[in-house]
């Protein structure tokens, strides 16, 4: 008799076992097809994480239609039941400064008093948020001196145009 | 890798054109290339080849930072866009006014401060810090 239980309460175990073997699973598969289809649709600072079926979007997009394009295309995933949107706006982003110092700030200074037609917009864990319109000449000109200054653009933040 | 993969021919006219310390890393989705050109062609034509392969280099997946070969004593053309480059008594932009150069005037390399200013002298005499980025070893 005792020696039934202990098989019913291993097979149950075993059960139980497989069972959440394949959830997890599952969620990892979904993961797997929402970064795949976020990277397909261009959006590749958008992160996904999937719990349940419930896909939770995070990381930053340059807008609000980039944000309503990246939980579109999570949604449209086989396995995805909600999707989370915990996506900042570029505009929130720039807020939330962490790389930014006074030196980095007098460095930008310096070198946009010489590029007309760029304003600085702020700063971001990826870099410097710039926003203009520039010739390609200048445009020359502003990034080799980024460069000197080791300086990385934030470009999903960043607005520039090269005429 | 695949950053790699993207500067392949930047890449590999930095090799050709024999930059010296030619340092290549990835770091946190960005490719770090540095090094010392021989000569202000060779670092514009680097700069071309980073634009035809990222075309308006606003991609913010490479930091190059490239610096033209020069030491102490060497000649430097002022290639601001026409007007004069100012000299100052330290290296920051609220560095007093010590003196001027002119557009395509010629100055002389005392020393290599850090990446964004030079302290150079003129042919008045005059010494100071200059934007390093309007100055082109010749």
């Amino acid at each position: 008799m005792k020696k039934v239980m202990m098989m019913a309460v291993a097979a149950f175990m075993l059960i139980a076992l497989s069972q959440s073997c394949k959830k997890k699973m599952k969620d990892e598969d979904i993961a797997k097809a929402a970064t795949e289809a976020l990277t397909k649709a261009g959006m590749t600072s958008t992160t996904v994480a999937v719990k349940d079926g419930v896909a939770t979007l995070t990381g930053s997009c340059k807008d609000d239609k980039c944000k309503a394009e990246c939980e579109a295309a999570v949604k449209a995933v086989a396995g995805v039941k909600e999707v989370k949107n915990e996506c900042t706006v570029a505009a929130l982003a720039s807020l939330t400064t962490t790389k930014e110092d006074p030196k980095m700030r007098n460095a930008v200074s310096a070198i946009l008093k010489d590029i007309p037609g760029v304003t600085l917009k702020g700063f971001s864990d990826k870099g410097v948020i710039l926003e203009g319109t520039v010739t390609s000449a200048v445009n020359m000109k502003l990034k080799q001196a980024l460069g000197a200054a080791k300086i990385v653009l934030d470009a999903v933040a960043s607005k520039l145009t090269v005429k | 890798m695949a950053l790699q993969e993207k500067y392949a021919a930047l890449l590999a006219k930095a090799q050709e054109l024999g930059v010296e310390s030619l340092s290549v890393a990835e770091q946190d989705g960005v490719l770090h290339i540095g090094g010392t050109t021989k000569s202000t062609a060779d670092y514009d034509t680097l700069w071309a080849a980073y634009d035809q392969a990222d075309p308006g280099m606003n991609s913010g997946d490479l930091l190059m930072n490239l610096d033209i070969k020069a030491d102490a004593g060497a000649q430097l053309e002022i290639t601001t866009d026409s007007g004069n480059l100012n000299i100052r008594a330290t290296p920051s932009l609220e560095g007093d006014l010590v003196g001027k150069a002119a557009h395509g005037e010629v100055v002389t390399l005392v020393e290599k401060t850090d990446d964004m200013w030079w302290k150079v002298r003129t042919k008045d005499g005059e010494e100071g810090y200059a934007y390093a980025q309007y100055l082109s070893p010749l």
